[in-house]
């Protein structure tokens, strides 16, 4: 019993996760069928335990190997600066190749398509937008998806609408057009702050659809524009169209994400930083805030922008009712569980905006919103960092030495003999 | 000209819906300094519930009064559980929480109630016939809609006013700290103020389902109407919340049938640009008190 | 005669951070006790240990009765209650509105109307500014009030921090005078903590020197006022 209550429960959870996992996977089946024969009101809940199982048996996998990780490769990564960015490069140099080469294994993972991984992607480049607004600027926007809608439609109006422009200029176009229009949203809301600004975005997520849905001759309407068959690709791309779009994603969000690491991770980064952390000190050492903030505006509007152009042409349709305002929240969710503030968490938010609905979808297609919102919640309290930062926090686990157990005699708090003996420096406030 | 009375009459029955719901929201960021863009989808599932009841044949009254009830608790819960917890937390993350909300209650409602529209009835003993007065037909439930919101703002005035817990709320509102030095429980009184405001989201949602059908996603249009109303009001001013509702609804109603551009879709493309104009220029709104930022 | 409040070893901290470390002191039933210091000596925190604000340990205890561990609102309603530093008053409400809270944690509304007209007895200004809002009125009518408002629980014990803080001499005069009254009255005890060291010396039976969390020195006022030390350090001359 005193082993039980020594037990570091908080900071080894994903270990008693997967176990716990393990069990509600190994148990899912007996309850899904339990589920099929009652009636009983919630007993859809039932059907979770699958679910649920599976992802804290993914968080363990994942607390573990990382932990494996840390204790291995960590020693040799602490040792200099050099062999640091080396495995960092590494890292990244083989999360590539994995991408490059899904085409040929992505059917191990269930649900998983080329034509869905691709969306994932431009889900990525979205998200990575909001990593460098929301994360690292602390400009809080929930209206990516009218940049996303933007792009889309200035596509499909540019190459198939209105005018007959070829659809890659059109693409070219897209991010230009609505890298402008965010620095444009991005003056007013320097005088936005948190919450206001957070309104004032979903306000304009709001706002798109009956937009398009006024503007007929131009937007289509609500029937939108349909594209399909009519986007030519190089012959040589023509038979494998799905490839050249997936490895066209893949591109775009590789790219995006290394120059806004590399970004993050020098001089404009560490103003970013500071601003977001404490604008009126910020601007006190020189930094020129406004210039930054309505910049930052700007790239996030452009990456979304271009992302949108290249969803629509993959769906082949542009429509008001597929740019509703869910689409921006459930992004910024993405965002957010993927690590607001980390870059190569996009990648797993991306992944998660556009596989969860998937996943979910077995209990029940509404499911989906509220599966993404109880964890949302759940990360808040216990992950703020999201997934990323779990991976960092279980990081630095691993190098300090895994602690499973508290030691025996546990000081008592507060009955310290002496008051903190060793008190740190009294630097009383009364 | 009885048709631009008719006009004036419908803004102001959407207003005093947009009012309600606006009412709810300054009533949470006053207790708690919160913008919650959940309150809207939780008036929602406070009025599926209320479906519910009358659709297990629960008389009008009774449901609309049981549901207000539940959507108080629901509120009481949610600040307790959700809430309170991350208090001092950043605001990205309250925003989050908020959102989270949001998504929550939308879903599970899509999920236990399906996307098939539902009639929600007007309330019981309302006649339908509009009357005639000199030439115009009054629509008799757009008269109950304002008298609801009056009986309710009547009761609100009186409890923050005379009694001693709306005295306390409105202190541990503006000054937590002395607030806790009197003995008061500023996080029971926060509680109060998430029910309290829950409660008059709920009536809000109850009032506006007869009038556009009752789906999901009913609500999300009428939060962006009320959050305009709220900031154009003032997000510390019941008061302002109220008239910033009836503005909105004016102006959306006029605004909808004279300037051929906007139409009836683009109504909210208004609030929108009320949001932003109010924030940029006047973010206190019209009786709300500008806040000092000390550095 | 035991003490109304009495401390022994009593430590406290905010979260990680210790700020006392171990003090003694003890306020006699009827007496006003003087807890004087330099800034960031730990005075005002001592007072939020009392009203149960902050993490403490060690012993605190009240007719008896121990504190630590106990709501803010509980340590209220057992008879203590704090005037904070700044005077805290609810600048939005009437005076009468902030008497009225400051009753906050009793029932009877008898009982309540004779202290709020008693209140307005030993500071008439209040009672002529009964409806004005507190936040209009002077620094000096906003102290009174904030006592005021702390004598509505019906406190046995009577914390106040810097109550002479940005006033004009002859204000503090007038409202040290009311204390005084008010303790001899009321019998209302009183732990006062000050930074005007000479006039708390004049008013208090018995004081303590805090200096970073700890106390420096302890005695009967007059025996601090002679002390050349005291006197030099504290007093300034």
């Amino acid at each position: 019993m005193e082993l039980v209550r020594r037990i570091e429960w908080r900071r080894n959870w994903f270990l008693v996760g997967l176990i716990v996992g393990a069990l509600l996977y190994a148990f899912s089946g007996p309850l899904d069928d339990l589920n099929a024969r009652t009636d009983a009101p919630g007993s859809g809940l039932l059907s979770l335990a699958g679910p649920i199982g599976v992802g804290l048996i993914f968080f363990g996998l994942v607390g573990v190997l990382t932990i494996a990780a840390a204790q291995t490769l960590g020693r040799i990564a602490a040792k200099s600066a050099t062999n640091r960015r080396l495995m960092q490069g590494l890292g990244a140099a083989l999360l590539l190749l994995a991408f490059i080469f899904l085409p040929w294994y992505y059917d191990i993972f269930p649900y998983a398509t080329l034509y869905k991984l691709t969306i994932a992607l431009q889900w990525v480049m979205v998200i990575i937008g909001i990593n460098l607004l929301t994360g690292y600027t602390g400009q809080i926007s929930l209206g990516q998806g009218a940049f996303f809608a933007i792009g889309g439609y200035t596509l499909a109006i540019a190459s198939f609408h209105e005018w007959s422009l070829p659809w890659a200029v059109s693409l070219l176009i897209a991010p230009v057009i609505t890298g402008i229009l965010g620095f444009l949203v991005g003056i007013p809301s320097l005088r936005l702050k948190g919450p206001y600004l957070a309104l004032a975005t979903l306000a304009l997520a709001v706002i798109i659809a009956p937009i398009a849905k006024r503007f007929e001759e131009f937007t289509g309407g609500v029937q939108g524009i349909a594209m399909f068959g009519k986007i030519r690709l190089w012959s040589i791309f023509a038979d494998h169209a799905d490839y050249f779009w997936y490895y066209l994603s893949l591109g775009a969000a590789a790219v995006m994400l290394l120059v806004v690491w590399n970004v993050m991770h020098g001089r404009i980064g560490r103003a970013l930083i500071a601003i977001r952390d404490n604008e009126i000190a910020a601007s006190a050492m020189g930094v020129n805030v406004a210039l930054y903030k309505t910049t930052v505006f700007g790239i996030a509007a452009a990456f979304a922008g271009f992302a949108g152009a290249v969803n629509a042409a993959v769906i082949q349709f542009a429509s008001p009712d597929q740019y509703s305002s869910l689409v921006s929240i459930r992004v910024f969710v993405g965002a957010v569980i993927g690590g607001v503030a980390s870059v190569p968490g996009a990648v797993f938010g991306g992944l998660f905006t556009q596989f969860i609905p998937d996943i979910a979808a077995d209990v029940s297609k509404a499911a989906s919103d509220a599966v993404q919102a109880v964890i949302l919640i759940v990360f808040m309290y216990a992950m703020r960092g999201g997934f990323a930062g779990f991976v960092v926090q279980t990081w630095h686990y691993g190098r300090r030495g895994v602690q499973l157990l508290r030691p025996p005699a546990a000081r008592r708090q507060g009955q310290e003999a002496a008051a903190p003996a060793s008190a740190a420096s009294p630097s009383g406030s009364e | 000209m009885s048709d631009f009375i008719q006009l004036v009459l419908a803004g102001a029955a959407d207003g005093a819906i947009y009012g309600l719901l606006a009412l709810a929201l300054v009533l949470i960021y006053r207790s708690t300094h919160i913008v919650n863009f959940g309150q809207g989808e939780m008036a929602m599932f406070a009025t599926y519930l209320a479906w519910s009841l009358l659709d297990a044949g629960v008389p009008f009254w009774g449901a609309f009064f049981a549901a207000i009830v539940i959507a108080f608790f629901m509120g009481l819960i949610i600040h307790r559980v959700l809430v309170h917890p991350l208090e001092g937390s950043p605001e990205l993350t309250i925003v989050i929480i908020t959102l989270g909300i949001y998504l929550f209650f939308n879903s599970i409602a899509l999920w236990i109630y399906s996307g098939v529209p539902k009639i929600f009835p007007i309330p019981a003993g309302v006649p339908r016939q509009s009357w005639e007065v000199g030439g115009v037909f009054i629509v008799p439930y757009h008269v109950t809609i304002f008298a609801i919101l009056f009986v309710l703002m009547m009761l609100l005035f009186a409890f923050f006013r005379f009694t001693k817990v709306g005295l306390a709320m409105r202190a541990a509102a503006a000054q937590p700290l002395s607030s806790t030095l009197v003995g008061i429980s500023v996080p029971t009184m926060m509680m109060l103020g998430w029910g309290i405001a829950a409660a008059a989201g709920a009536t809000a949602g109850m009032l506006s389902a007869p009038i556009v059908v009752l789906e999901p996603n009913f609500m999300a249009t009428i939060l962006i109407f009320s959050f305009a109303s709220a900031v154009l009001g003032g997000l510390d001013s019941p008061v302002g919340a109220v008239l910033g509702g009836f503005i909105v609804g004016e102006v959306s109603a006029l605004g909808g049938r004279y300037i051929d551009f906007i139409g009836n879709d683009l109504q909210i493309v208004l609030a929108f640009a009320l949001i932003v104009l109010v924030l940029l220029f006047r973010p206190a709104g019209l009786l709300g008190r500008p806040q000092v930022v000390r550095v | 005669m035991t003490p109304i409040l009495e401390a022994k070893g009593l430590s406290a901290a905010y979260g990680e951070r210790p700020v006392l470390f171990g003090i003694d002191f003890a306020v006699p039933d009827g007496g006003i006790v003087a807890v004087l210091g330099a800034n960031g000596a730990g005075k005002t925190t001592t007072l939020r240990a009392i009203m149960g604000q902050l993490r403490t340990w060690g012993s605190l205890h009240y007719a008896g009765t121990p504190l630590i561990g106990k709501s803010t609102a509980e340590i209220v309603r057992l008879g203590i209650a704090m005037v904070p530093e700044g005077r805290g008053t609810f600048s939005d409400f009437t005076v009468e509105e902030n008497l009225l809270l400051g009753a906050y944690t009793r029932r009877d509304k008898d009982g309540i109307r004779r202290d709020i007209d008693r209140i307005y007895e030993y500071f008439p200004v209040l009672g002529r500014r009964r409806h004005q809002r507190a936040g209009s009125m002077s620094g000096g009518e906003q102290q009174m009030l904030a006592i005021g408002r702390a004598l509505m629980s019906r406190p046995k014990v009577l914390l106040l921090d810097e109550p002479s803080l940005g006033l004009a001499p002859l204000i503090v005069q007038e409202i040290f005078q009311i204390l005084e009254t008010i303790n001899r009255e009321e019998k209302v005890s009183m732990l006062l903590v000050e930074q005007d060291a000479v006039r708390a010396l004049r008013l208090a039976s018995y004081a303590y020197l805090l200096e970073t969390g700890r106390v420096a020195l302890h005695g009967p006022a007059e025996q601090l006022r002679a002390s050349e030390d005291v006197r030099r350090a504290y007093l300034g001359y």
